[in-house]
């Protein structure tokens, strides 16, 4: 693993996703790969090759559970580690998340000047 | 007629009548024989007469017997017989009553005026009225009572012959008749049973149908048959404190059969002098699926405010932060205000997110072991952002235990003190300190925060803990936070089975104090 992951995000708010980039891009300095939707992040995995998934919990269609679940079953995503963002900040919820594969969970509203920091503090606990 | 008999003796007893005067001797020593002979006769049809009444009274006694309680007493109201009805009916033994009067060991209550019975009864005169009898394993009865005295020859007070009736049941309808009948109204359904025995002594018309029980079929039932799932153990756990009289209501929810119920007991002593328990049970389906839906609401609506929130806050901070290109000082200050104004929105819906959670009593509160002493190192390690941002100090008060476990859920545990800390900081003056506290207090663990600032307005000390309630000065609003954190403060320590309080003095500050119970038990009731 390199010293900065390249990282998939999947959000459906795209004015989320904009905070995101930036605050990742922008201010972190790290490589993003951005989709609206589980389903696109599906079409989208295997040709951005991403060291971290970055998954909103709560989106039409494929949830961030249904998504990490369909990425886990192609190979290359196996043990790519996930990070969850959720605006359910309860431990109950934390802890089902971990419990589903996620390393961590990131809760809305985020900090946009510490985003990146955080992903790369769990980034390199994994 | 006197007159002839008198001439007829002067004759007699003239003296110049030969032998005269052997005839008047005679005559007047037959005279008095039959004089005595009379006062024999009269003193014999009065004892017999004694006899008579005493036989009658013998006999009134033993047909009495047969369906009443009888005593005999002396003059000097000592009880010099019982029969077996009145030892059954009270329970005493005739040992316990034998020598005794009946106002040192039977009679409940003086409002008889046993003076005043004693007196009608040294008059001759039969008394009769309703006492209360003392049972002899606790409790009352109510009986009719008639009194009748004897009087010996001249009339003074020889026995008593006491007759009691057991009058309970009519005097119970009597007196709670009125009670029952407006219970019969109620949806609700209304049980009645004994405390110590836990089996039923009335159940209302509602309760009555839902178990088909006629009148005469609950009373002295166990109350396990009005539930299948009835465990009594833990129901006497959850009375021990009103039976003790620690509290006088309790008020829980639980599933009664399968449905879900809100159960208030009241605690009563009973005109019989049994104690025993008042449970109104409402059926809160309803209620239950309205607060399901609310919930829902609550949590869609949160996650629907969050998102945009995400999105503002995100967008100017970094636009504050200059990561989209450098801004000129004024804008930069609007900015600032705008972000602090998110900030407190974000908190206020934290906030309101975290009641819904509590006040949902399907929300489990963790049971695990947490180190009080640990945590409230944390807690001050944890928030000094709290006091670098109003300038003050917190201090770990010296003599706190080095250790100090209870069990429950450590994150909540911390949201309280987070919660106290922010406040005494936010009403502690720039330079001030606010001191943690940590004491054993035998079964209770004690936290106390305390703050040396502006201290809390009488006026608003005693709805603080309500909701959306701050104080209402200059000074106060100021400092203004949601109005929520110590409504959160409240349901977390009472989720854990603990009490929270406060003391303040405006002008000198506040010592908010949190008492916690070592022992699980606790906490499981609460939870």
């Amino acid at each position: 693993m390199g010293d900065l992951p390249k990282i998939l995000h999947v959000e459906d708010d795209p004015d989320i996703r904009e905070i995101a980039l930036m605050a990742l891009e922008i201010v972190g300095g790290l490589e993003v790969a951005q989709c609206a939707s589980g389903a696109e992040a599906l079409e989208r995995a295997a040709t951005e090759a991403p060291d971290l998934l970055l998954l909103d919990v709560m989106m039409p269609g494929m949830s961030g559970d249904e998504t990490l679940a369909a990425l886990r079953r192609l190979d290359q995503f196996a043990e790519t580690p996930a990070i969850f963002m959720t605006a359910k900040a309860q431990q109950s919820e934390v802890e089902r998340l971990r419990q589903i594969g996620a390393r961590d969970v990131i809760t809305k509203p985020f900090d946009p000047m510490t985003l990146a920091d955080e992903i790369l503090a769990i980034w390199r606990r994994c | 007629m006197n007159n002839v008999s008198e001439n007829f003796l002067d004759a007699l007893l003239r003296p110049e009548l030969p032998g005269g005067n052997w005839l008047a001797v005679t005559l007047l020593v037959g005279g008095l024989l039959v004089v005595l002979l009379r006062a024999l006769l009269k003193l014999r049809r009065q004892r017999r007469m004694l006899d008579l009444q005493e036989n009658e009274l013998a006999l009134q006694r033993t047909a009495s017997d047969m369906h009443s309680m009888v005593s005999i007493s002396n003059a000097a109201g000592a009880i010099t017989y019982v029969n077996d009805n009145l030892l059954r009916t009270t329970g005493f033994d005739a040992a316990e009553l034998l020598g005794r009067t009946a106002r040192s060991v039977l009679l409940a209550e003086r409002d008889n005026n046993p003076d005043a019975v004693g007196e009608v009864l040294r008059r001759g005169q039969v008394w009769s009225g309703e006492s209360k009898l003392n049972h002899r394993r606790g409790g009352y009865l109510w009986t009719r009572t008639t009194i009748v005295p004897l009087l010996d020859r001249k009339g003074r007070l020889h026995k008593a012959i006491t007759v009691r009736t057991d009058i309970t049941e009519s005097k119970l309808r009597q007196e709670e008749g009125p009670l029952r009948a407006m219970f019969d109204r109620l949806q609700d359904e209304v049980f009645v049973f004994s405390a110590d025995t836990l089996r039923l002594r009335y159940l209302n018309k509602r309760a009555r149908q839902r178990y088909g029980w006629n009148e005469g079929e609950f009373f002295d039932r166990p109350l396990a048959d009005t539930d299948f799932d009835f465990n009594e153990a833990e129901f006497r756990e959850r009375l021990a404190p009103m039976a003790s009289g620690e509290t006088e209501a309790l008020i829980y929810d639980t599933l009664i059969c399968g449905r879900p119920v809100e159960v208030n007991l009241q605690f009563e002593t009973s005109i019989l002098g049994e104690r025993r328990f008042i449970a109104v049970v409402r059926d809160i389906t309803r209620r239950r699926e309205i607060e399901a839906a609310r919930a829902a609401f609550v949590a869609t609506v949160t996650h629907e405010l969050r998102a945009p929130l995400t999105s503002i806050k995100g967008a100017m901070k970094l636009v504050a932060s200059g990561a989209t290109g450098e801004i000129p000082p004024k804008p930069g200050q609007m900015i600032d205000l705008a972000l602090r104004n998110v900030d407190r929105l974000i908190v206020l819906i934290n906030d309101l997110l975290d009641l819904e959670k509590l006040d949902n009593a399907q929300t489990e509160i963790r049971r695990d072991p947490v180190d009080l002493s640990e945590l409230v190192n944390d807690a001050i390690a944890h928030n000094m952002g709290y006091a670098q941002e109003f300038g003050v100090r917190f201090r770990a008060e010296p003599g706190a235990p080095k250790q100090l476990p209870v069990t429950g859920d450590r994150d909540r545990l911390m949201q309280v003190l987070t919660n106290l800390m922010s406040n005494a900081a936010k009403f502690s003056e720039t330079g001030g300190a606010v001191d943690v506290g940590l004491a054993d207090m035998g079964t209770i663990a004690r936290i106390t925060v305390t703050d040396h600032g502006i201290g809390i307005p009488l006026e608003a000390q005693a709805r603080l803990f309500e909701r959306f309630v701050q104080a209402d000065t200059p000074e106060h609003k100021k400092r203004t936070g949601t109005g929520l954190g110590l409504s959160i403060v409240k349901t977390i320590v009472e989720r854990h089975g603990g009490r929270v309080g406060f003391v303040s003095t405006p002008g000198r500050g506040t010592t908010f104090q949190i008492d916690l119970p070592k022992n699980t038990e606790e906490l499981s009731r609460a939870a």
